[in-house]
């Protein structure tokens, strides 16, 4: 702090001012921008958007639609990847699906619960689901909006368990109900050999590695994402698919525990 | 609206001053209305023009006003998640918003603080409500923003706002009830400080 000096007449306001524009004026002015085409221009809105709605003040941070807990990113071949950093936001995260165009019902649940069973009928559709995750416990998942047929609903909801948090993905028919939270053992799955990189791993759903089940036709797929956020012991997450109905007879496990 | 283009004030220092006297106070206010204490105010306050500086370049003016973009950097900056995302970048261009300060300044934030204290209560009570419906609560009722430059600033059309406040209204009512009930409408169109200006 600045010990009071009575001859001084600024104020922290002015005291600040001129550090920023100190500060400013060293800056190097930017780079003259490349002459604009006509695709990049019309690429642009979307990026000033994001930066609005997000962080982009680092201009590192490019998060476009949604907020710090997830992201959906609409890519050039019409799908639409959602990303889920943090079990927050639900809600937000439906409005940003809905307009990409996928109705959605996402329930995060309280640590130990999982929404009773037989809440909605499993739809069957027939969409590139893709799913990744990464060593930061990030999971991500791709769908196709022009696959969901009127009426259906894509239904996210996780779970946390002792050591990982289960996502489940759904396709519903009809209404879906509302979640109603019941105590429920989570299934751990084994962890799968760590891997180097830490990159975005892909799986598709109805692979079966571990149980050699053959692909179930047009099933839920569970993420199993870390616990990660500094709660247990370290970034461990798993990718695994089942059947409709939450009961896992068909489907893709995958998990990576690296660092 | 402003006799500056914002897309300068990373590199332009008039333009800088231009913008920094125009939104000093409404900065110092905002943070005022979210954390109690003068130095972290004061910190956070150089730490949001840090990052208005070194985002200058995104700004788009087809979108939003640049009160509306200050205001979104601010509310990142507060929230915490500018420290982590930027953190990298700013090793070398720290400032102690802090150590500007002296006795007469600590006495005005301190004002400044006292006359936020039953909207530092409001923005607590919301903690618990899911972000993006607590982002667009906090301009509207927090900040005074209409509806419209709430959605602005975070970057959401006007109807997705509109729909997170009646939801973030219900559940504040459900957690506390009297923190909502004096307006459970959403409110009126007003002119908002960000229009006067």
């Amino acid at each position: 702090m600045i010990t009071h000096d009575p001859q001084r007449d600024d104020t922290f306001e002015d005291r600040l001012g001129a550090e920023l524009r100190a500060f400013v004026a060293e800056r190097p002015a930017p780079v003259a921008a490349a002459p604009v085409t006509k695709r990049r221009r019309a690429t642009r809105p979307a990026i000033a958007l994001s930066a609005i709605a997000t962080t982009a003040a680092a201009g590192a941070l490019l998060i476009p639609g949604g907020s710090p807990a997830y992201a959906v990113e609409g890519n050039d071949d019409g799908t639409v990847t959602i990303e889920i950093k943090d079990l927050a936001d639900a809600s937000g995260l439906e409005e940003d699906l809905a307009d990409a165009g996928v109705k959605a019902v996402v329930d995060y649940l309280s640590p130990g619960k999982v929404c009773k069973d037989g809440r909605f009928d499993p739809a069957q559709i027939r969409t590139p689901i893709r799913q990744g995750f990464s060593s930061d416990g990030t999971g991500s998942l791709t769908v196709r909006p022009a696959d969901f047929a009127k009426g259906t609903t894509l239904v996210i909801t996780s779970a946390i368990g002792t050591h990982s948090t289960l996502t489940t993905i759904g396709v519903a028919k009809g209404a879906v109900g509302a979640c109603v939270p019941v105590d429920a053992k989570l299934p751990e799955l084994p962890p799968l050999p760590a891997t180097k990189d830490g990159k975005l791993h892909e799986v598709k759903r109805g692979i079966a590695p571990g149980e050699g089940v053959p692909p179930a036709g047009e099933g839920d797929v569970i993420v199993q994402g870390s616990s990660a956020k500094g709660e247990h012991d370290g970034p461990s997450t798993s990718v695994s698919g089942t059947a409709s109905g939450g009961m896992p007879e068909g489907g893709a496990s995958l998990e990576s525990a690296d660092r | 609206m402003a006799r500056y283009d914002p897309g300068r004030i990373g590199h332009d220092p008039e333009a800088f001053d231009a913008f920094y006297r125009e939104h000093v106070e409404l900065i110092q206010r905002f943070v005022a209305r979210r954390v109690n204490d003068p130095h972290r105010a004061a910190d956070l306050t150089a730490e949001i023009f840090l990052a208005a500086i070194e985002s200058a370049n995104a700004f788009d003016p087809a979108r939003g006003n640049p009160t509306a973009w200050l205001y979104g950097i601010a509310r990142v900056v507060v929230s915490g998640d500018y420290r982590r995302a930027a953190r990298e970048e700013r090793a070398n261009a720290r400032f102690a918003g802090r150590e500007l300060l002296d006795d007469d300044d600590l006495a005005r934030s301190r004002d400044r603080l006292d006359a936020a204290a039953q909207q530092r209560a409001l923005h607590e009570a919301m903690a618990a409500l899911p972000e993006g419906e607590r982002a667009v609560l906090e301009l509207v009722a927090l900040d005074d923003l209409s509806l419209a430059d709430a959605a602005d600033v975070l970057g959401i059309r006007p109807v997705t706002a509109r729909v997170r406040l009646h939801r973030a209204r219900r559940r504040l009512r459900e957690v506390l009830p009297e923190a909502a009930a004096p307006d459970p409408d959403l409110p009126a169109a007003t002119t908002t400080p960000m229009e006067a200006r």
